[in-house]
C-alpha cells in the first residue's frame, strides 16, 4: 500500500481512532457527555476527510477495498446516519437517569459504522465478511445494551435481552451460511475478489444459493424475515434505528457492488430467485403491518417492504444504466425517512415514564404537537412514496430502473405493495387527528425529527443536489 | 501418501454444517446453541481451508483464522448474554425467550 491508498483509508482510520479514544476516554474518566462529544467529533473529523481524502479516480487500496465515487456517496449517507443515531442515543440513554453507562454504547456505534464503511468500499469477500461482522457483533451488544447494569425486573431490559440474544443466534446462523457459500464460491474459483464466475463452475451455484440465503437473512427478506420484528421491538429505540437503517443498506451496498462487478444476473436461476424474493418481501412485509398495533412492529414489517423494493433495483443492474442511481437515491430516502420515524417514536412513544408503543399513543398528536403531528404525516408520506416527498423520488427512480430493465411483474407487485403500505400508513394519520390517550407526553429531542422531516421535503421538492452528486460509475 | 479427493473434505464440512445447523434449531439449552453455532463455523472454516489447499494460495488460510477470531468474538457476546439470563431467569432454556410474539 503505498502513500496515495493511506490517504484514502484516512476516514476509515480516523473513525477507528475514534473508537478506541472514545473507549480510553471512558476508561479514565466516566462521562456521557464527554463520550458523546468525542463520538460526534471523530465523526465529524471523519466525514471532513473525506472531501480531502477522496481520490479523483477509482482507487484500488489493496485487493480489498474500492475507494471510488459509490465508496464517497455511501460513505458520507452513513456517517451522516450515524451522527443522527448518535443524536438519538443520546436523548434515550439520557432518560433512565445518572445511573446509566452509556459511554460504551458509542464505542459499538463507532465499531459499526467502520463496518459500513469497509462494506462500502467492499470488492473482495474478505472485506464483506470483516465489514459485515464488524457491524454484526457490535450491534448484538448494542441491542441488549439496556441490561447492561444491575439486574432490574422491568420489561425493558427483560425484553432487550431476550432481542440480543434472538438476534445473536439468527445472525450468526446467517452468517454460517453465507461463510459456506463463500467458501464453495471459493473453492470453484480459487479467488476471493468480486468478479465474474467461470463458465464452466459445478460449486459456484449452490454457493450463490447460500451466499443469497445468508444474505436474505440479514437483510430481513421474506421468507427469512421472521426474527426482524421482534428484534425492533425489544432493541432500544436508537438501536432498532440502526439496525433499520445502517446494518442493512451497508450490506445492500456491498451486495450490490458484488452483483455489478461479477454481472451475476447473467445467471438465470439467481435472477429468478431474487425476483420471488423481492415479489415475496414487497406483497408480505406490507400485508403483515397491517394488523400491527405496535409502532416498532409496524415499522419492521414496513422495512422488509422497503428492501423488497430495493431488490427490484438490483434486479435491474446490468439491464439499465439508471441502476446504481436508482439504489443510491432510494438508500439515501429510506435512511432519512426511517431515521425520522424512529426519532419520532423516540419523542413520542418513550415520553412517560413507562415507554408505550401501542399506535393509540399518536391519538391527537397534531393537536398536542402541530410541529411534531406534521413532521409525521411527511415522515410516512415519504415512506408511502407521495410526490413532494424524498421517498416518492426513490420509488420513481426505481420504477425507471425497473421499466429500462423490463421488469414488469415487479413493478406491478410493487405497485400493488405500495397501494397496501399506503393503507396502513393513512390509518396512523387518522390516529393522529383522532382523541388524544389519557396519559401522553411529548419529550426527546424534537429538533432532530424536524430536520429529518424538513430534509425529507427539501430533497423532495428539489432533489437536483443529490442528483447532480450520484456516483458516475 | 495418496491425495484425498476434494468432494470428501467437501462432503464432510457439508456433514458438520448440517449437524451444527440441526443442533440449532433442536436445541433448547442455550449453551449447546452456541456450541452448534461454533460447529457451524468450522465447518465454513474447512471449507476454506480446503480451498487454500486445493488453489495453493494463502487467501483461504487468512479467512480461516478471520472465521475464528469471529467465533470467539461471537461466543464472547453470546456467553455474557446467556449469563445474564441464567442470573435473570435461573434457567439456560431458550423458550423463556418468548416474551414478544405478534
Amino acid at each position: 500500500m503505498d502513500a496515495a491508498g493511506l490517504k484514502a483509508l484516512t476516514p476509515l482510520l480516523l473513525l477507528a481512532l475514534c473508537a478506541v479514544g472514545t473507549m480510553l476516554l471512558a476508561g479514565f474518566r466516566r462521562n456521557g457527555r464527554l463520550a458523546f462529544y468525542s463520538y460526534q467529533g471523530g465523526l465529524l473529523l471523519a466525514l471532513l476527510s473525506l472531501t480531502w481524502a477522496l481520490p479523483e479516480r477509482s482507487l484500488e487500496v489493496t485487493p480489498l477495498l474500492r475507494m471510488d465515487a459509490f465508496f464517497g456517496y455511501f460513505a458520507v449517507l452513513f456517517i451522516l446516519s450515524a451522527m443522527a443515531i448518535g443524536l438519538m442515543a443520546a436523548g434515550h440513554f439520557r432518560r433512565g437517569g445518572g445511573r446509566a453507562r452509556v459511554e460504551e454504547s458509542y464505542v459499538l456505534l463507532a465499531i459499526c459504522l467502520l463496518g459500513a464503511l469497509v462494506l462500502a468500499g467492499a470488492q473482495h469477500f474478505a472485506a464483506l465478511f470483516i465489514g459485515l461482522e464488524l457491524m454484526s457483533v457490535a450491534s448484538f451488544v448494542l441491542v441488549a445494551y439496556p441490561c447492561g447494569g444491575r439486574p432490574v425486573e422491568d420489561g425493558v431490559q427483560g425484553n432487550s435481552l431476550e432481542a440480543g440474544l434472538k438476534y445473536l443466534l439468527l445472525s450468526s446462523a446467517a452468517s454460517a451460511f453465507l461463510l459456506f457459500g463463500i467458501g464453495c464460491i471459493y473453492l470453484d474459483t480459487g479467488s476471493l475478489a468480486f468478479a465474474p464466475l467461470p463458465p464452466a463452475t459445478t460449486l459456484s451455484l449452490p454457493g450463490l444459493a447460500l451466499l443469497l440465503i445468508g444474505v436474505a437473512f440479514k437483510l430481513a427478506l421474506v421468507p427469512f424475515h421472521f426474527w426482524s420484528p421482534d428484534i425492533y421491538e425489544g432493541a432500544p429505540t436508537p438501536v432498532a434505528a440502526l439496525v433499520a437503517t445502517l446494518s442493512k443498506t451497508a450490506l445492500f451496498a456491498a451486495v450490490l457492488r458484488y452483483v455489478w462487478y461479477g454481472a451475476l444476473l447473467e445467471l438465470p436461476g439467481l435472477a429468478t430467485a431474487v425476483a420471488v424474493l423481492a415479489a415475496l418481501s414487497m406483497l408480505i412485509g406490507n400485508l403483515l403491518a397491517l394488523r400491527q398495533r405496535h409502532i416498532k412492529r409496524l415499522l419492521a414489517y414496513s422495512s422488509i417492504a422497503h428492501l423488497g423494493y430495493l431488490l427490484v433495483v438490483l434486479l435491474a443492474v446490468g439491464h439499465a444504466g439508471l441502476a446504481i442511481d436508482a439504489a443510491a437515491v432510494y438508500v439515501l430516502a429510506y435512511s432519512v425517512t426511517t431515521l425520522g420515524a424512529f426519532a419520532l417514536v423516540g419523542c413520542v412513544c418513550e415520553a412517560g415514564a413507562e415507554a408505550d408503543y401501542r399506535l393509540e399513543v399518536f391519538g391527537g398528536l397534531l393537536w398536542r404537537a402541530p410541529c411534531l403531528g406534521a413532521s409525521l404525516i411527511l415522515v410516512l408520506l415519504s415512506l408511502a412514496g407521495i410526490p413532494l416527498t424524498l421517498g416518492f423520488i426513490g420509488k420513481f427512480y426505481i420504477f425507471a430502473a425497473g421499466v429500462e430493465a423490463g421488469l414488469w411483474w415487479l413493478l406491478g407487485v410493487l405497485v400493488v405493495g405500495s397501494a397496501i403500505g399506503l393503507y396502513y400508513y393513512l390509518r396512523i394519520v387518522l390516529i393522529m387527528l383522532g382523541p388524544a390517550p389519557e396519559a401522553g407526553g411529548i419529550g426527546g429531542r424534537r429538533w432532530l425529527v424536524y430536520g429529518l422531516a424538513l430534509l425529507l421535503v427539501l430533497l423532495g421538492v428539489y432533489p437536483l443536489p443529490v442528483l447532480s452528486w450520484l456516483p458516475v460509475l | 501418501m495418496t491425495e484425498i479427493p476434494v468432494e470428501h473434505g467437501l462432503l464432510f464440512a457439508a456433514a458438520l454444517f448440517c449437524i451444527g445447523l440441526v443442533g440449532v434449531l433442536v436445541r433448547r439449552n442455550l449453551v449447546f446453541m452456541l456450541m452448534s453455532l461454533e460447529l457451524m463455523l468450522n465447518a465454513t472454516a474447512f471449507v476454506f481451508v480446503l480451498g487454500g489447499a486445493l488453489h495453493g494460495n494463502a487467501d483461504g488460510q487468512v479467512m480461516f483464522v478471520m472465521i475464528l477470531t469471529l467465533a470467539a468474538a461471537e461466543v464472547a457476546v453470546g456467553l455474557a448474554l446467556v449469563v445474564h439470563l441464567y442470573h435473570r431467569h435461573r434457567s439456560l432454556d431458550a423458550d423463556r425467550l418468548d416474551v414478544m410474539k405478534g
